[in-house]
């Protein structure tokens, strides 16, 4: 993910983010979707729920 | 006969009979304050006068024969992300200087105040609580006492600071991902972060609502346990409180560790540091006979889940300040939170769905064993202004995410962990963390007990 990329990403949650801090949030976002594919490459079974509770 | 090392629990029984007043007790705290504060820069706001009217009040109640708590006229500080009644929460941030003081005490503050100990002062931390080094560009860097050249660490680093440097015997932190174990292991002192729920975080500034926890800072294991059952039980303020019945920690204290079954846990844990950290935790598993090792599966993945839960929700958190004002966040935070925001929907949900599985997983293993050991953090106390990213076990590291590569995984399911501190003249602090299952705190204490009677740990009073 480029410059460009997260420019547009940003746009698509309604963030503008100052171009001098582009280069900050790619090395960011880098780390933050390496941790996402470490996550995402686990399988898991369906029956597994998300773990916050919630109390009606 | 009231100085600088006095444990908490000895302080309260001297104000209790009366062979010191609580209020020259505060009133010495807060000349160590003025006279250290300025170097280690751990106090974001210091209550002078309040304080020795409060120590005033409790020397009243002692002299008309009241019981006035457990922790009679003891002087604790609070990281200033916790809500104190007259005070301003910044939660170390420059956005939040613009609200107004907080109109009641959190929770946990209140429950310290009720068991008579006396408030001088809010402490330092990173912006958000999104940071283990308390290299705060708002307010300035703090100190480790240690070494002024080095972070205390973080988030909590102005409390770990406060308690090490003998300015107070007391402090509360939080941790989210190990703001209070890695702190207390780069300062050398005592840090708990309680099974999740056990502790209100009621009156806390949220940062990853889902992983928050409040606990406190000491430099004696019998002081930890009277500020820990003080602030332990149910709250209807706190929607994850949790109702377990209360059991007290401070008899356990007392107790050997005779018949618990204690591991040190290998694979993750036994990887990602600097040889110092791994021997520590051999040098003690030694002392402690110790002979099984443990593999919590997956814990890298816990730990990439962890950072994914933290950073999406601390994002959704302050998205409104984001989208507005993101001049104003501390560059380090504001780049990761900003990141927080572009990341799917679906990771998020998987990296919860994740944590169950982990969860699972891990209670299996503490059906076998009482407690686990592992290094707090993969090193000492790195300087302030470290370089981004250093090698260790031959991959490049981020120094400041990876200061929590241990305590993430376990914070991630809530289990509870204590940092406790090996001390040694001319040499950093390290830190051991104990881990048990969920509500296994007083085991935690026995553990922590032991090997301080055995003076394998301990937390002298750092520098001055």
């Amino acid at each position: 993910m480029g410059e460009s990329g997260v420019k547009q990403l940003a746009a698509l949650v309604g963030l503008s983010i100052d171009p001098l801090d582009l280069p900050n949030v790619v090395v960011a976002l880098r780390v933050l979707l390496g941790a996402a594919d470490l996550v995402r490459e686990f399988a898991l079974a369906d029956d597994v729920e998300a773990a916050p509770v919630f109390r009606p | 006969m009231i100085g600088p090392q006095a444990r908490a629990v000895d302080i309260a029984a001297a104000v209790r009979a009366r062979r010191v007043s609580a209020r020259d007790v505060a009133a010495a705290a807060l000349a160590r304050i003025a006279g250290r504060n300025a170097a280690l820069n751990c106090f974001t706001h210091v209550r002078p006068d309040e304080a020795l009217e409060e120590a005033a009040r409790i020397d009243a109640r002692v002299e008309a024969g009241e019981d006035v708590g457990p922790l009679a006229g003891v002087p604790f500080a609070v990281k200033n992300l916790l809500d104190v009644r007259g005070v301003t929460t910044l939660a170390g941030s420059k956005i939040f200087a613009e609200r107004p003081p907080a109109a009641r005490d959190a929770t946990a503050v209140a429950a310290l105040r009720r068991a008579g100990a006396v408030l001088v002062g809010t402490l330092s931390m990173d912006e958000f609580a999104f940071g283990f080094t308390t290299e705060n560009p708002h307010y300035g860097p703090t100190r480790n006492p240690h070494d002024l050249a080095r972070v205390p660490g973080g988030s909590s680093g102005g409390a770990a600071a406060a308690v090490a440097a003998g300015l107070v015997p007391l402090a509360l932190g939080s941790d989210t991902n190990g703001s209070i174990r890695v702190p207390a292991a780069f300062c050398g002192v005592f840090g708990l972060k309680p099974t999740y729920g056990r502790v209100s975080r009621a009156g806390a500034a949220l940062f990853a609502a889902s992983l928050d926890h409040v606990g406190p800072f000491a430099r004696s294991v019998a002081d930890l346990a009277a500020a820990f059952d003080a602030i332990q039980g149910p709250d209807t303020r706190d929607p994850v409180a949790s109702d377990a019945p209360v059991v007290p920690c401070a008899p356990h204290v007392g107790r050997d560790v005779e018949g618990l079954r204690l591991a040190v846990a290998g694979g993750h844990f036994a990887r990602n540091a600097e040889p110092e950290a791994l021997d520590a935790v051999r040098k003690v598993a030694k002392a402690l006979r110790i002979r099984r090792e443990v593999e919590l599966p997956e814990s890298h993945r816990a730990r990439a889940a962890a950072m994914v839960i933290t950073a999406v929700e601390g994002a959704n958190l302050h998205f409104p300040d984001l989208k507005a004002r993101a001049k104003d966040f501390d560059p380090l935070t504001r780049d990761r939170f900003l990141a927080g925001a572009l990341l799917p929907a679906s990771v998020y949900v998987q990296a919860q769905r994740f944590r169950a599985w982990y969860r699972a997983r891990v209670a299996e293993i503490f059906r076998e064993i009482d407690v686990l050991l592992t290094p707090t953090a993969p090193w000492p106390a790195p300087l302030i202004g470290a370089p981004r990213t250093r090698r260790v076990d031959d991959a490049e590291v981020i120094v400041r995410a990876h200061s929590g590569v241990f305590t993430q995984p376990l914070s991630f399911v809530g289990l509870p962990a204590m940092s406790v501190p090996l001390a040694a003249p001319g040499v950093l602090p390290l830190g051991i963390q104990l881990v048990a299952a969920p509500f296994g705190e007083p085991m935690l204490f026995r553990v922590a007990a032991h090997l301080e009677r055995d003076g394998l740990v301990s937390a002298p009073l750092a520098g001055g």
